[in-house]
């Protein structure tokens, strides 16, 4: 717990700044928020940078939004004038989440099964296909398999709606997947080469020669260490997976926050933006933290505590 | 073996149900219930705010929740609607609106002219920053309430009883009555707004007085309305329900609609025109309206500055008709003016060889080219810049492929993210041409022609004419619009001798509508408000 402890307080100053370079970022950035084709005369600019603080000098600015996010206010977005981004984080990250959440889940259940196989059936026709299919998955992106899958199950087949939110279960099925396919063919290799690595170790030949059956084997002895790059790599797939859904909710016309980080950015809806990074910070640095926190309850060799914080 | 294939089944099979299982909780309680229309809507409304709503997307859904004064009827032509008639002082400055007398919020209270008193005092009020109060500048010390310089309560407007109200404006504005159906001039509800402050438009806390009332709403993911049960007109109103869902991908809306997950989507884009044209020529609906698309010339840069010979010489060696047919696929129709022929009660100025070959306009073209100072064998270097879009790309190829083969120019094409392009504009450091489009607030030259007054903050050209200018001023004056509309052709006239834009092609609408739904007409305001459609009663 102390070292979860230190690491949360650890992660104050990195927020502070991840915040302070975004803020740089999205400022140096040409255009501003009310630029628009249909220019609005000077004083009616004046009257809405006067009523979004943005008639203030820069550094000004940057510490009213610091005070701010200590009180909880991300302020309001720019471009969405009826909403906070509070309210849009809180109306949105509910769906991103879900969806983050069972892409992850699918990617890990699909992942490690086909891994595992793979890895069993090692040269055989099964191996060779999957390992193709996830060579094929692997170099195509998210915002490629999306259009492809819809077009195919929602305007060929007929079988899934095209896009939206909230009308049948079926809307699930598509963004996940196509997010979660290029996580399912890279668990689907990291696990078969921790398979096989696993597979010819001392203690499995040993079990092997207890007579022990090959489920059990497979199961309860090799899966934990296959497991280890596993969790390793949940951190960044995590992060991946966040950073698909950007593109993949956009695609797919699904109200979460993802879209956001687009229209937010086209927009030079300054606050909007970076009410996300923080919210995405946050959700890396802790998804990271846990992580970590399972890697060394999976592998005894790996104690934070006794190295003092690691 | 076995069992572990056993095992991986087991595996394969709880993934999925797992899938199914955590999506119909929150699924299962928004299922749509009885018959819905479904309009596939551009992006997020910016707000549902009357005052500070200012694009297409949200005045879609405004126009549904409120009414104005006038509004726009099925073929997009001004007609009463909060108020029953008008009448107009001799000297065209004062306006007085009689109400309908049963007008009604949706929570029951009355509507009355101090409502729209409220209403335009908001728009214009520095505190609100209404994007939109440039619309109400006709009206008297609109300017000065603006620039902070007078208080909202000193506009010149006022509620002479509950329901008459006067509008006194600086000089004759025709348009007026066309800006008053926008939704700047649609009433909202004082006490509402100030009971609830900034969170008076959410379904709870939401009053309003058009034909329909918010249900719900969903950022990102739908706006649902219901019909209002206070409406004056609701006998008229047949759709029951209409759900906005936000889609800023135009293909996703175009395979919803053939899918059936929507029964209106707007603008298909260009490249999938014809396969939606081959196969859904019914549901189709294309129309020009008050937009162009054109490339604008910035006159300050020394390649183009007084030299209007190179300019022109430009602007005829354009093929429209190849442009309109080839690469926006009959979605435009050629522009030699900026201001399109079917604005109401405007004929614009006739241009020298619009009628005659495009032979005939190139062969213009490279005289006027030579008279410039330039020839085959001394090309010039020209710069389009264009925001990212394919469409704008196409545009652009074809026009420097045109410009290479008339003067053997060299063009290069510089594609720029939305906001640095328009920041390039307004800054110094613009190209020499640029793409822009221009889509009119309301029915009239006014519309197209103030933007290139010297002091107009949208004149992004820099056009700088004492003429052009003296011209507008002496229209704005006049009372009589014939008269008016004479003055103003002259005024576009000069503008267009001048050439500090090129006009290419006026745009066309694209909307797919289902079978199933009626009343949906094309118009050249290009609006479509809820309440003239309704099922076919077939279905």
């Amino acid at each position: 717990m102390t070292y979860a402890f230190k690491r949360l307080i650890g992660a104050v100053p990195l927020l502070l700044i991840i915040i302070t370079l975004a803020f740089i970022l999205m400022r140096s950035v040409p255009g501003g928020p009310f630029d628009q084709d249909r220019n609005v005369p000077p004083e009616i600019e004046a009257n809405l940078k006067a009523a979004y603080h943005l008639d203030k000098p820069l550094y000004v600015q940057y510490l009213n939004y610091l005070g701010g996010v200590i009180r909880g206010d991300l302020g309001p977005s720019f471009k969405y004038h009826d909403y906070s981004v509070s309210q849009l984080i809180k109306k949105g990250a509910p769906v991103s989440l879900r969806i983050g959440g069972l892409a992850v889940l699918v990617a890990l259940i699909l992942g490690i099964s086909l891994g595992a196989m793979a890895a069993i059936y090692k040269s055989r026709l099964f191996d060779n296909i999957v390992m193709g299919m996830t060579m094929l998955f692997l170099a195509m992106p998210s915002f490629v398999i999306a259009p492809a899958l819809s077009l195919l199950f929602a305007v060929v087949l007929k079988w899934l709606p095209v896009g939206g939110w909230g009308d049948t279960p079926k809307q699930y099925f598509l963004p996940i997947i196509s997010l979660a396919i290029p996580q399912i063919a890279y668990i689907t290799r990291l696990v078969r080469g921790a398979m096989l690595e696993v597979l010819q170790s001392r203690y499995i030949l040993f079990a092997k020669a207890r007579g022990l059956k090959a489920a059990r084997i497979i199961w309860v002895h090799a899966i934990r260490p296959t497991m280890l790059p596993v969790v390793s790599y949940l951190g960044p797939a995590t992060a991946s997976i966040l950073s698909g859904s950007i593109v993949i909710e956009q695609i797919f016309s699904i109200p979460g926050i993802g879209r956001y980080f687009i229209q937010g950015g086209l927009n030079r809806d300054y606050t909007l933006v970076l009410g996300m990074v923080i919210f995405f910070g946050v959700l890396i640095i802790l998804s990271n933290l846990l992580m970590d926190l399972i890697y060394s309850g999976l592998n005894p060799r790996v104690d934070y505590e006794r190295r003092g914080g690691g | 073996m076995c069992i572990i294939l056993k095992h991986l089944k087991v595996m394969f099979v709880l993934a999925f149900v797992f899938l199914c299982l955590s999506s119909i909780s929150h699924a299962a309680e928004s299922q749509n219930q009885g018959r819905v229309l479904r309009i596939s809507n551009d992006s997020e409304p910016v707000s549902i705010d009357p005052q500070l709503c200012n694009t297409v997307e949200s005045y879609r859904i405004v126009r549904d929740l409120f009414e104005g004064l006038v509004c726009e009827n099925a073929e997009g032509e001004i007609c009463p609607a909060a108020a029953t008639s008008w009448t107009l002082s001799p000297d065209g400055k004062v306006y007085t609106f009689t109400l309908r007398d049963n007008l009604k919020w949706s929570n029951g209270d009355p509507v009355v002219a101090e409502d729209f008193v409220y209403a335009l005092r908001r728009g214009v009020d520095p505190k609100i920053a209404s994007q939109q109060s440039y619309l109400l500048l006709p009206i008297i010390n609109a300017q000065d309430i603006i620039k902070n310089a007078r208080r909202p309560e000193e506009l010149g407007v006022r509620a002479i009883s509950a329901n008459t109200l006067e509008i006194r404006v600086t000089n004759p504005t025709p348009y007026l009555i066309d800006i008053l159906a926008g939704p700047i001039a649609m009433p909202v509800p004082k006490a509402v707004i100030e009971k609830f402050g900034k969170e008076w438009l959410k379904s709870g806390n939401i009053v309003s007085n058009g034909p329909y009332v918010m249900e719900t709403w969903v950022p990102h993911e739908r706006i649902v309305l219901k019909k209002s049960q206070s409406y004056w007109d609701r006998d008229n109103v047949n759709i029951e329900k209409v759900c906005f869902i936000p889609n800023e991908f135009h293909t996703t809306a175009v395979r919803q609609f053939v899918a059936g997950e929507v029964d209106i989507a707007f603008a298909v884009p260009i490249n999938q025109f014809k396969a939606v044209a081959k196969q859904y020529s019914e549901a189709l609906f294309t129309h020009p309206h008050l937009a162009i698309y054109f490339f604008g010339i910035n006159i300050d840069h020394p390649t183009f500055k007084d030299n209007p010979k190179l300019r022109r010489a430009l602007y005829y060696a354009i093929d429209r008709k190849v442009l309109c047919e080839k690469i926006v696929l009959g979605n435009g129709e050629p522009a030699y003016t900026f201001t399109p022929p079917f604005v109401k009660g405007y004929q614009p100025p006739k241009v020298q060889l619009a009628d005659e070959p495009y032979e005939k306009q190139l062969k213009l073209a490279r005289q006027l080219f030579a008279d410039a100072g330039y020839s085959f064998e001394k090309p010039i270097e020209l710069t389009i810049s264009f925001n990212t879009g394919e469409d704008h790309k196409k545009i652009a190829i074809a026009v420097a492929a045109m410009w290479k083969k008339a003067f053997n120019a060299n063009v290069t094409l510089r594609n720029e993210e939305w906001k640095v392009f328009i920041s390039n504009l307004k800054s110094d450091v613009t190209s020499e041409i640029f793409r822009m489009g221009w889509v009119a607030n309301y029915n009239s030259p006014h519309a197209f022609l103030d933007i290139f007054a010297s002091d107009d903050s949208s004149n992004m050209v820099r056009y700088s004419d004492k003429i052009y200018d003296g011209l507008l001023k002496q229209a704005g004056d006049i009372l009589d619009i014939n008269e008016r509309h004479r003055v103003l052709s002259l005024a576009e006239e000069r503008l267009l001798y001048a050439q500090p834009i090129i006009p290419l092609f006026f745009m066309k609408s694209r909307d797919l509508v289902s079978k199933d739904i009626e009343g949906f007409k094309p118009n050249i305001l290009n609006r479509h408000p809820t309440k003239y459609l309704r099922f076919k009663a077939t279905t």
